[in-house]
């Protein structure tokens, strides 16, 4: 078996839809190009592998309900409402196929509304056998009267006014109303033939008070004929509402309909042609888009595993190569491999240059600023503020010269001197000698152990 | 048309049972890997910083073990000894020799040693002192002023008694 593109099957792109007209098919080809839908009319039997080939299942062999589930969470929600369904239908759930088109809050917030579309096993049958017999053989079974409401929601909805608007679809083998509001689908009916007073009971629970506004549109293969006009004079005349308008092309109205809710997905929800009915490319489909899924998220898991060893690796490597920086540095400064220890490379380089610093003392100490210097400063600055020095002590880490001075004020004048020179300088200032009009002072610079 | 598609199609599931199975443990697996990996970050950050940190401090080591490489490389090309600090002296001090004269040999690193000199001298003037010591520094190799004592005289610009100590490095064999 071939299968079609993987983007065919999260994308598809084209999609037909088949109305029936008593034993005559009306079928529209859906092609998505650009954003846009295009429309054309298919001949039969020539529909391409890849498309998805949609059809209707009538008003009168399925039905629509809306339920009202207490709130609760969409997976809850669903399961309730096949047993609310189970109660309502007159005949068993399992006897049929049913499917939750909308699952939304209820109109008054108390709960959740769900609208459900269903059909029973041997209506299902008889609808695909009777396509089968004109030639068709659809992927997806969608509901009539959904469809028809919702193709109007798609051509006419936007611009249109709030009220309640009717779809009236006329077939040569049938008439169905659709009747909806605010986008939103509310019921449909159906007959046989048109029996004009079954259909005024229909509509008139839908008519509010300004019937001369009330929107009804006209649609289906059997719209222009005479008969059909006849039957519209009675309605608008019996319910007092204005001409009812026709649609755009009314003939191919529910196979476009049909075409563009297979093309969007969202006859998928509505899909009756499910559980022992699946087509069997609907399953191939199905399986594959959950093996897809479930190879994605296989991938993705791997992708996760992935990045984890790749951040192990890249960890491991940065460490490793910091490691290694270390170990080469420390062999540099000990210039021996064997006296760094793994991990131990700073401590090792330490002691070693400890050791070196000891030893490489007397060589680095021409380098280095030489004690002659703030010796001939302070001998400098003495003399030039009247101090006279009588001893200076010096050595590597101070200088400390003590003398005597008529003005102290030469003392500051020098200690600012030098401290502007980079020195830490302090002065002291000692009692006046006896006898002497002289002050005595020690003056003590601080020197930088810049070396080493 | 056949019936074929209307009817059930039985299809083995094992092969997607298998795929999701592996999914499952493949994302499971890969979550409890990066989560473990995750709670292991900080440490994990914390180590490269200390290890970044030792990097900066021992190429800072580094550098301080080539300035004494090359300090030593410097005084390879100077001449083995320093010029002896006795004829420095004469010739500051017009002739005048120190009142006192110690010399101490301490062994260095392998093939250099470290000779102090300490001497005292009387009644110099300080502008001879300080010019000795210019001399002294600029020999090569120079001889480094260790320590020193001044004890000025009354005098103007003359020093009762000065006391210096020297230091040089020179090789121990040629």
């Amino acid at each position: 078996m071939s299968f079609p593109s993987i983007s065919s099957y999260w994308f598809p792109r084209t999609a037909r839809g088949n109305d029936t007209d008593g034993q005559r098919l009306i079928s529209i080809e859906a092609v998505a190009r650009g954003g846009r839908l295009r429309y054309r009319t298919a001949a039969p039997g020539t529909t391409a592998s890849s498309a998805i080939v949609a059809a209707g299942i009538l008003q009168r062999e399925s039905f629509t309900r809306w339920l009202t589930a207490p709130r609760l969470s969409p997976r809850k929600a669903g399961k309730v409402v096949s047993t609310l369904l189970d109660i309502q239908l007159p005949f068993p759930i399992d006897t049929c196929e049913h499917a939750v088109v909308t699952l939304a809050p209820s109109p008054d917030r108390q709960g959740t509304a769900a609208l459900v579309v269903g059909a029973r096993h041997s209506d299902i049958r008889a609808r695909l056998h009777s396509l089968s017999a004109i030639g068709v053989d659809p992927h997806i079974l969608d509901q009539e009267g959904v469809a028809l409401w919702s193709q109007w929601n798609e051509e006419y909805a936007q611009g249109a006014p709030d009220g309640t608007v009717a779809v009236l679809y006329f077939a040569s083998d049938r008439v169905t109303i659709s009747l909806g509001r605010k986008g939103r689908f509310l019921a449909a009916h159906t007959w046989r033939n048109p029996d004009v007073d079954a259909m005024l009971r229909s509509l008139k629970p839908y008519i509010g008070n300004e019937r001369n506004a009330f929107p009804w549109f006209l649609a289906g293969p059997a719209a222009a004929q005479e008969r059909t006009g006849a039957i519209l004079r009675i309605l608008s005349s019996s319910l007092g509402l204005p001409p009812a308008q026709t649609v755009h092309e009314p003939e191919s109205f529910l196979a476009r309909a049909l075409a563009r809710r297979a093309l969007n997905g969202l006859s998928r929800r509505c899909n009756l042609r499910s559980g022992p009915f699946e087509h069997g490319t609907e399953r191939q489909r199905r399986r594959r888009q959950s093996l897809l899924s479930a190879a994605a998220c296989l991938a993705a898991g791997l992708a996760l595993c992935g990045l984890n060893l790749a951040w192990r690796t890249a960890a491991f490597h940065r460490t490793a190569a910091l490691q290694q920086d270390l170990h080469a540095l420390a062999v540099s400064v000990t210039g021996n491999p064997r006296l760094v220890p793994p991990r131990q490379e700073l401590f090792a380089a330490r002691r070693s240059l400890q050791d070196r610093q000891q030893r490489s003392r007397p060589f680095m100490a021409p380098f280095v600023t030489g004690l002659a210097v703030p010796l001939q400063a302070v001998l400098d600055t003495a003399a030039r503020n009247d101090l006279t020095v009588e001893s200076i002590i010096l050595h590597r880490q101070a200088l400390v010269a003590h003398g005597c001075t008529r003005d102290f004020s030469g003392c500051d004048k020098s200690a600012a001197s030098l401290t502007k020179a980079g020195w830490t300088t302090r002065i002291e200032r000692k009692e006046n000698r006896q006898g002497e009009n002289l002050s005595a002072y020690v003056l003590r610079l601080t020197l930088p152990d810049e070396n080493f | 048309m056949s019936c074929a598609s209307h009817c059930p199609m039985k299809t083995s599931d094992t092969p997607l049972v298998a795929l999701r199975t592996a999914a499952a443990l493949a994302i499971l697996a890969g979550l409890a890997a990066n989560l473990h990996s995750l709670s292991g970050l900080r440490p994990q950050v914390d180590l490269w910083r200390r290890k970044t940190a030792e990097r900066q401090e021992l190429q800072s080591l580094v550098r301080q073990s080539a300035r004494f490489d090359s300090a030593i490389r410097i005084h390879e090309s100077w001449p083995s000894a320093a010029p002896p600090l006795e004829s420095l002296a004469k010739s500051n001090f017009t002739g005048r020799l120190p009142a006192s004269w110690t010399v101490a040999l301490q062994p260095g690193i392998p093939g250099w040693q470290s000779r102090r000199v300490v001497f005292s001298m009387t009644d110099v003037s300080a502008d001879n002192v300080l010019r000795f010591m210019t001399a002294a520094a600029s020999a090569r190799p120079p001889w480094v002023l260790e320590e020193c004592a001044l004890q000025s005289s009354s005098a103007s610009g003359t020093l009762s008694r000065v006391e210096t100590a020297f230091s040089s490095v020179e090789r121990t064999e040629r």
